[in-house]
């Protein structure tokens, strides 16, 4: 016990960590040109592990994270005294702490989204940048639907999925991460071979995941309802960016079957009003983003209408809306045959966004205090005495 | 202390651990999905979205279906040059072809034609197996500075009118002009299943005739199939509108392919070959590299209003043995 703690208090294993640490940043940065920017974040930086062929070969950015988060602060509970003297050397190093355990507690537990509305349009939920899911509605309550979502993670191990919610099962038979469907089959495209549905001739030709950016991968997956006894109910294909709105009728009730842009569902609702697009006269230089918004709670009566521009985000409920896209203009609206303006938020919920403001103020107040105590300490012995 | 804080720590991190979003299947009810439309606006809705699907070309991007887009692409060129390709259904009343060739030709900053002139416009193209137009309009769009070229084509269908456009980088767009046409001949409607196999879709690969010996691959950029021959030589299948391009060109393009200079007009004839086949006359090219190494054999057959362009190419002595099973395929595909 004595020796692991000697370990853990020590200096050397911080030099060691954070020697790590800037390979892990080298490296993960590295490799973003094979892997893409979220792979090679979910690779790198949010795992325990960075693994090879199935092994470990490297610590990943959560190991080397809490490792230094409890270094830091069992070599502060050791050494560091509760002394007026050591307050700002404790302030200090609390503010680290929260910093790092608010940035794991950012990747851990932030999302972020981006909701699309043309004026007019009202809408309580985001759909994900990268995640997709399968969705399963019944809609058959006239008051509201019941959604069984399920995530594309548990489509792609392949698993029988079943929910006391649906009075069938979900075989996956097949998934593709990134696809392309094609109506007529090139030699490395398959044929779905769905018995149902919309895409049911459909082939399906197999690509890589979409790394840069700009794009995002669009999976399909063939599935299979079954029921109780195991009997087939048919097979669909799905896939994400494809509105093919197939219905399953069991039992005589119908289900909406597709494959989406995972959905987060708001307790409130937001209604684009107005979507302004100017731009410098004479160029394409975009002057000012304005979207005039109204949002609603479901549980209250209170509505409240603010307008969402550059760098003025609307903070609501635990989400941020930040204007991320519009197409407002003349000539957009004309190159897209659409003739009303549309605007896109990102959404982002952040529960610990306030943790590093609070880590600041603590160095900084720590630092001044610290620096202070020294200061004044020497300005009281410079003082000649008077004798 | 150290206990205490150590014992803090791990509540702290067993707390973060339990908050970390495991991925599980989720059943929620939600309130129905009720999306105000404006008046004016003619969306279709997700539930009326009319079933459509295509065949994408190889280098395009399929980007979410959006808006009022059933069909959403990018394509990119050189030096960040793109494109944008859209699919985008309008039911109701929407205008004639005519009548929205001033507003196309607005966009590229071209000015207005008379309604006479406006009917003159464009060349066939066959979308789903109907007659349509393609224009083809170039310019530099009000408030910019480099030129675009759009590329658009309409069809009528069941009451809707379907706009199929590309629109971007002048240069761009007007060098992947053939796969936007191949791409407008791959739509197909649902209701199209039992449409006729010889329309202009690529076909399954399981209705080429096949060679021994060969094996298909993936088809290239603007290439109706590409099949393996012999191990050494490649097999390419290309079909585009009219003559595209003419012989010269293409026999001299070829001709660069195997490291050959150009030839005029004058030469053309001492290098071609014509030949019968079951679906009409072949015409044949053959030229081999100066080292004797690398060797091309070209067939082209002209299918009603379009140009069918079949290529063997390769190494020479597997071109050789393959040539005979090459022209017979060209004469007979499937």
């Amino acid at each position: 016990m004595k020796r692991i703690t000697s370990i853990l208090t020590s200096l050397r294993l911080t030099i060691v960590l954070l020697g790590l640490s800037t390979i892990l940043v080298f490296i993960g940065t590295i490799a973003q040109a094979n892997y893409g920017l979220y792979d090679a974040q979910d690779k790198f930086f949010k795992s325990f592990f960075v693994l090879w062929n199935g092994v470990p070969v490297f610590p990943g950015g959560y190991l080397l994270g809490w490792l230094l988060v409890i270094n830091l602060v069992a070599a502060q509970a050791k050494r560091t005294e509760l002394t007026k003297k050591k307050a700002g050397l404790i302030m200090i190093h609390t503010g680290i702490v929260l910093m790092l355990v608010g940035q794991l507690a950012t990747d851990m537990v932030s999302t972020e989204s981006q909701m699309q509305l043309f004026e007019g349009d009202t809408k309580n939920f985001s759909e994900d940048f990268r995640a997709n899911e399968l969705a399963i509605i019944d809609a058959s309550d006239p008051k509201d639907d019941q959604v069984v979502a399920v995530p594309e993670s548990i489509l792609a191990t392949k698993k029988d999925i079943s929910t006391p919610a649906l009075p069938f099962s979900i075989r996956v038979k097949e998934y593709w991460a990134n696809a392309d469907l094609l109506r007529s089959g090139f030699s490395n495209a398959v044929p779905a071979n769905a018995t149902e549905g919309f895409l049911k001739n459909a082939f399906v030709l197999s690509k890589p995941t979409a790394k840069d950016m700009e794009s995002r991968s669009l999976p399909a997956a063939l599935i299979e309802l079954t029921d109780k006894a195991g009997k087939s109910l048919g097979s669909w294909l799905v896939a994400a960016g494809i509105r093919s709105d197939d219905v399953a009728k069991i039992d005589g009730k119908d289900y909406r079957l597709s494959l989406r842009f995972t959905r987060h569902y708001k307790d409130f609702e937001l209604s684009l009003l107005k979507a302004t697009h100017e731009k410098y006269r004479g160029t394409d230089i975009p002057k000012n983003f304005a979207s005039r918004v109204r949002v609603k709670m479901n549980s209250s009566p209170e509505v409240r209408e603010t307008i969402i521009y550059m760098n003025n985000p609307l903070r609501w409920a635990g989400y941020t809306f930040f204007q991320y896209q519009m197409a407002a203009d003349e000539l957009a609206l004309r190159q897209m045959n659409m003739d009303r303006a549309s605007s896109t938020f990102q959404v982002v919920k952040n529960p610990s966004w306030v943790t590093p403001y609070i880590a600041c103020v603590l160095v900084g107040v720590g630092l001044c205090w610290q620096f202070g105590f020294h200061l004044f300490g020497f300005l009281r012995r410079r003082k000649p005495s008077v004798a | 202390m150290l206990r205490s804080a150590s014992g803090g720590f791990a509540a702290v991190l067993g707390l973060l651990a339990s908050g970390c979003q495991r991925e599980e299947v989720r059943v929620y009810r939600v309130p129905k999905e009720q999306i105000a439309v404006a008046p004016t606006a003619n969306a279709p809705s997700a539930e009326s979205a009319p079933k459509i699907g295509w065949q994408v070309p190889d280098g395009w991007q399929v980007k979410p279906a959006d808006g009022m887009r059933l069909g959403s692409f990018g394509v990119k060129g050189a030096d960040g040059a793109t494109a944008d390709v859209s699919v985008i259904p309008l039911p109701g009343e929407v205008g004639s072809i005519d009548s929205n060739i001033n507003r196309w030709r607005g966009q590229v900053g071209l000015s207005a034609v008379s309604e006479e002139e406006a009917a003159k416009l464009g060349e066939p193209v066959s979308i789903a197996g109907v007659d349509s137009r393609l224009l083809d309009f170039s310019g530099t769009p009000p408030g910019k500075s480099k030129a675009e070229r759009m590329l658009v084509a309409t069809l009528e269908r069941g009451g809707t009118k379907w706009f199929f456009k590309m629109q971007g980088d002048d240069a761009l767009v007007a060098t992947r002009r053939n796969e936007f046409i191949v791409f407008l001949k791959s739509v197909r409607f649902q209701d199209d299943a039992a449409a006729p196999a010889e329309a202009a879709a690529p076909a399954a690969s399981s209705s080429w005739k096949i060679p021994a010996g060969w094996s298909e691959i993936a088809p290239g950029p603007m290439q109706q199939a590409k099949f393996t021959a012999g191990g050494k030589a490649e097999v390419t299948i290309s079909i585009f509108p009219g003559q595209a391009g003419g012989l010269l060109m293409n026999v001299n393009r070829w001709r660069g392919q195997v490291g050959l200079g150009a030839v005029d007009e004058s030469d053309l004839a001492n290098l071609i070959q014509q030949a019968d086949s079951p679906s009409g006359k072949l015409t044949v090219v053959d030229m081999k590299s100066d080292d004797g190494a690398k060797r091309l054999v070209a067939a082209i057959a002209t299918r009603g209003s379009e140009s069918w362009y079949f290529k063997l190419l390769g190494d020479a002595a597997t071109v050789e043995k393959e040539r005979a099973a090459f022209v017979k395929f060209s004469g007979d595909p499937r």
